[in-house]
């Protein structure tokens, strides 16, 4: 049983230790009591269990630092990967040996201005209507050039037409906007320099304008296939070897002729103020 | 002389990269309010000394992916302490206690600053702490309810399941105990 000078001591020792709990260090008169504060202040500052904090910051550290060091190197990993694509996609883009759009064959001789040819639209393809005319200058280059590019072109000649021509005039209106544009080549007039030039917006006709003495000479190309002739059935037009003698179509004009003829892949119209043996022979001399 | 402690924020971004000072930092300041609410809601020191661990083992595996959502770290804590003493009622295959609200929004108290000196060396401390080991089981446990996790007497007297007055008589005892010992291993204040 404790006196109740005891008795208040226990008291004064509690609210002591609540002192200490709250952060304040405690003021006794009695001696024994403020020792005792002192072993409470001491202990609380001593705080938690050193050896299980020491512990489990160890746990704790090791497992920290290896989850990062992982996501680093995921990270790193991740970056070099989108590096090495980028790289790739660079050097791909950089290669010589990767296919290049083969170069555009052109006239002959001379520096002509090719102005596009107001194609007809077709009739379901609003896109050829709004399509905007071209308009280029191209340079002359060798004649062999020329002749290489000529001996590749029915591969390069547009689709067949779905329709059968009506007439021998140039199929630039079957030509649309969604056909891949062949290259442009075609057939010149030995030893003479068109005056001007113009090619359909597609590049599947060409016609040039020459001036001799008697007027102008236009003849209009248009390049065809024999997919392309059967297509068409070639009613008027009939396509002959090289150097063959062809069947003609002939137009009896008043003051234009006109011969229509295939040359060498190409249908050829040669209309001028020429007689029809003359147009025909320079339909024959194309090259 | 007050030892400032570095910066909460400075510490967390440290601790998530492994930084050992700065879990140790951390655990350090945080160790009394949980342990104090595990005391409190378990009744047991033992039991509250492992999910007190347990707690800070859970906090800081998910620190990584911790982001300042306006909730401070005291109450990350303290809601992960919660969790844990209501799977340890499960575990006990008893009902867990009903929590009260607040005890969700604010669960942990905040530790109470150190009085002058700041804080023992460790050897000091592992010293103490040998020492405190060494009193009886029952005195014991009236200084870690007491003044490791800072109950009052009142909540220390209903989790040992004694009259305020044993308890009063516990802790003086005990810290006689440990004022014999401290002079006996020359630990003095």
């Amino acid at each position: 049983m404790t006196t109740f000078s005891e008795d208040k001591k226990l008291t004064e020792l509690s609210a002591a230790i609540d002192a200490v709990n709250r952060g304040e260090r405690p003021d006794s008169q009695d001696k024994e009591l403020r020792e005792l504060a002192e072993v409470a202040l001491l202990l609380k500052r001593s705080g938690p269990p050193p050896a299980a904090v020491a512990a489990l910051a160890d746990t704790l550290s090791g497992e920290l630092a290896a989850r990062t060091k992982r996501r680093r190197l995921w990270m790193t990993s991740g970056t070099a990967g989108t590096a090495a694509a980028v790289l790739l996609v660079i050097a791909l883009n950089l290669n010589p040996a990767a296919p290049t759009p083969p170069p555009l064959a052109i006239p002959p001789t001379g520096s002509v201005v090719i102005e596009a040819i107001p194609s007809q639209p077709a009739p379901d393809t609003a896109q050829t209507e709004e399509a905007p005319l071209a308009k280029a200058e191209v340079k002359p280059q060798e004649k062999a050039e020329k002749r290489a590019t000529m001996a590749s072109e029915p591969a390069k000649a547009p689709e067949p037409a779905k329709q059968p021509e009506k007439t021998a005039e140039p199929a630039v209106a079957q030509v649309t906007a969604r056909e891949t544009p062949p290259t442009v080549a075609f057939l010149a007039w030995p030893g003479r320099q068109p005056e001007r030039s113009a090619v359909d917006k597609s590049g599947a006709a060409v016609r040039q304008v020459y001036s001799v003495d008697s007027g102008e000479v236009v003849i209009t190309q248009r390049a065809t296939s024999r997919t392309t002739a059967a297509a068409v059935g070639e009613p008027k037009t009939a396509a002959v070897p090289d150097g063959g003698e062809p069947p003609v179509t002939k137009k009896a004009d008043t003051k234009v002729n006109r011969v229509t003829a295939t040359v060498k892949g190409f249908v050829v119209t040669v209309e001028g103020s020429q007689s029809e043996d003359e147009l025909w022979k320079i339909a024959q001399s194309l090259e | 002389m007050v030892i400032r402690l570095p910066d909460e924020k400075t510490l967390i971004t440290k601790a998530q990269q492994g930084d050992k000072a700065a879990l140790e930092s951390l655990i350090g300041r945080y160790w009394q309010p949980v342990f104090r609410l595990a005391c409190l809601k378990t009744g047991n020191s033992e039991d509250a000394q492992e999910i007190t661990q347990e707690t800070f083992l859970k906090a800081f595996r998910a620190l990584p992916g911790y982001r300042d959502t306006g909730a401070s770290f005291k109450t990350y804590l303290g809601r992960i302490a919660l969790n844990l003493v209501t799977d340890y009622w499960r575990k006990k295959g008893r009902a867990p206690q009903v929590m009260a609200l607040a005890d969700y929004q604010e669960p942990l108290a905040d530790p109470a600053p150190l009085p002058e000196e700041g804080a023992l060396s460790r050897e000091r401390r592992e010293g103490i702490a040998k020492l405190v080991g060494m009193l009886p089981a029952e005195q014991r446990r009236t200084v870690e309810l007491r003044i490791f996790a800072g109950l009052s007497l009142q909540e220390t007297a209903k989790l040992m399941g004694k009259t305020e007055a044993a308890v009063k008589m516990l802790q003086q005892r005990a810290l006689k105990n440990l004022r014999r010992l401290f002079a006996e291993h020359g630990i003095t204040s």
